[in-house]
């Protein structure tokens, strides 16, 4: 399988070292991400090939936005981000169902791991992100959760990212009255 | 302002957010407020057991169970009621949506407050699970009162709002949400902002005059339907957009700092069997910051003491 790097520049780079001029060609490729990828590198990616935008209909007015340079982005206490692959086998109530889906969830330094979505994006710009594990959970009499090393591709990575930061966007505070 | 709050919750922290806001909106209006809670399905009509929605274990009901839940109920709840003695809680079995509006109807309920989900879910699994076939969904389809979702934490109190967007499309069940918004706007004291979106869908090819001819209409339209029955209240907003309309009101709302979104449930003037997957409403409340309310029909929309006179309503 081809595989592609995403570098923080926002550029993407194949498999024989050459930035990828189509990011629509490489959409079904193995991703890697470059040490220390950020949210900050996946807008920049967005901006440097506007194909990618028509997947949302949040992304333009995400990729508009003059985001805040590094130093005057507030902290968002997550060592990490990790984007990975969920599939969840729910026995009850009928019908049996498979769901496979994608998360990006935030890691603490004591390795807890937090649902982002109350977080502002400016705060999640320069937290790194990894490729996490599959995770596995079997609803059945009992929760059971098993962890597998997998891959993903730029493309679920990609949906998956803008997916969530559709759920972003809530005021930084209250409005006043006239 | 609602004399009767019905609060639908499953008792877990999922509603947590909704508890808050019922119990808020209840102390300060003096509503009466209920809590009640539906558990399990039943597997007949007249059946003497249910199937638990969680474990798909049938259990037999009896009253020591229900009042076993109830307690349960009461307790989670303890903090939230000390400062309204006169909630009462109440739980049964049976299909969640189809009681809760039997109880609402009953109660002739002023309002109804819900959760959006049953269980904490993952961003990413709300793709697959959404809101269809959610108890909520089919509530906020057939509630003949509004029903207030709150899926995230209110940041401000109701009383405090300073935004009110009601997004309209002109039908019948919009023009009942604008009441229903302008009736609060006025009653808080807080702005509202009269929101349509031309929706591009499919039409997107149609070039710069079309939707400029598009947005005149509407904006007369807007004149006509709303601002002509504003009555005294004169602090309003009107704005179009074009574009898809749940991503546009969700813009609109979160650039405007909205404390609630007000509209009809279906937004277009189609056969409410037909508007149960994917309408604007579901994915305004998926993604929606701040609560949403979804009114159908003109049953309380006028409730004392507000409600100016109307010139064509």
């Amino acid at each position: 399988m081809n595989k592609v790097i995403l570098k923080q520049s926002g550029e993407l780079q194949d498999h024989r070292g050459h930035i990828v001029a189509d990011a629509l060609a490489v959409l079904g490729a193995r991703l890697e991400l470059e040490d220390g990828f950020s949210l900050r590198g996946f807008l920049r990616m967005l901006n440097r090939y506007p194909d990618l935008q028509r997947l949302s209909d949040f992304l333009p007015g995400l990729t508009s936005k003059a985001w805040p340079d590094p130093e005057r982005c507030s902290g968002s206490g997550l060592e990490r981000l990790e984007f990975s692959r969920v599939v969840e086998i729910i026995g009850a109530p009928e019908p049996p169902k498979l769901e496979v889906y994608h998360i990006l969830r935030g890691c603490m330094a004591g390795g807890s791991d937090e649902e982002i979505r109350g977080w502002q994006v400016e705060s999640l710009l320069d937290v790194p992100i990894r490729l996490g594990t599959l995770r596995h959970v079997v609803f059945g009499d009992i929760v059971q959760t098993f962890r597998f090393e997998t891959v993903c591709t730029l493309f679920d990575f990609i949906d998956g990212v803008i997916w969530q930061l559709a759920f972003h966007g809530a005021p930084q505070e209250c409005a006043l009255r006239r | 302002m609602f004399e009767k709050i019905l609060f639908a919750t499953s008792a877990s922290a999922t509603c947590d957010d909704a508890a808050r806001v019922a119990f808020e909106l209840s102390r300060k209006n003096k509503s009466r407020l209920n809590v009640f809670h539906v558990f399990g399905l039943p597997t007949r009509g007249f059946g003497l057991t249910y199937r638990d929605v969680r474990t798909g274990e049938e259990t037999e009901v009896d009253e020591n169970l229900v009042s076993l839940v109830k307690e349960e109920m009461t307790e989670y709840y303890e903090k939230l009621a000390k400062d309204h003695p006169s909630c009462v809680f109440e739980t049964t079995t049976g299909v969640p949506h189809t009681e809760i509006l039997r109880k609402a109807r009953k109660e002739d309920a002023s309002l109804i407050i819900m959760g959006a989900h049953t269980r904490p879910e993952d961003v990413g699994a709300m793709r697959h699970r959404v809101i269809a076939g959610s108890t909520m969904q089919k509530v906020a389809k057939s509630a003949r009162c509004p029903v207030l979702v709150v899926s995230r934490p209110c940041v401000t109190c109701w009383s405090y709002f300073a935004n009110i967007v009601v997004a309209t499309d002109f039908s019948k069940p919009a023009n009942y949400a604008f009441q229903f918004a302008r009736n609060v706007a006025k009653e808080i004291g807080c702005r509202l902002h009269i929101f349509h979106c031309v929706d591009l869908g499919g039409e997107a090819e149609a070039g710069q005059a079309y939707i400029e001819q598009q947005l005149a209409e509407a904006q007369d339209k807007v004149q006509e339907k709303h601002i002509a029955n504003m009555g005294d209240f004169d602090n309003y907003l009107v704005a179009l957009r074009e574009g898809v309309p749940h991503v546009e009101v969700l813009k609109y709302a979160r650039e405007n700092k909205a404390d609630l979104i007000v509209m009809a449930h279906h937004t277009r003037d189609v056969d409410p069997e037909q508007a149960l997957l994917g309408s604007t409403i579901e994915q305004v409340i998926l993604r929606s910051a701040c609560p949403v309310l979804s009114v159908n029909h003109p049953d309380k929309v006028d409730v004392s003491p507000y409600g100016p006179p109307r010139a064509h309503e």
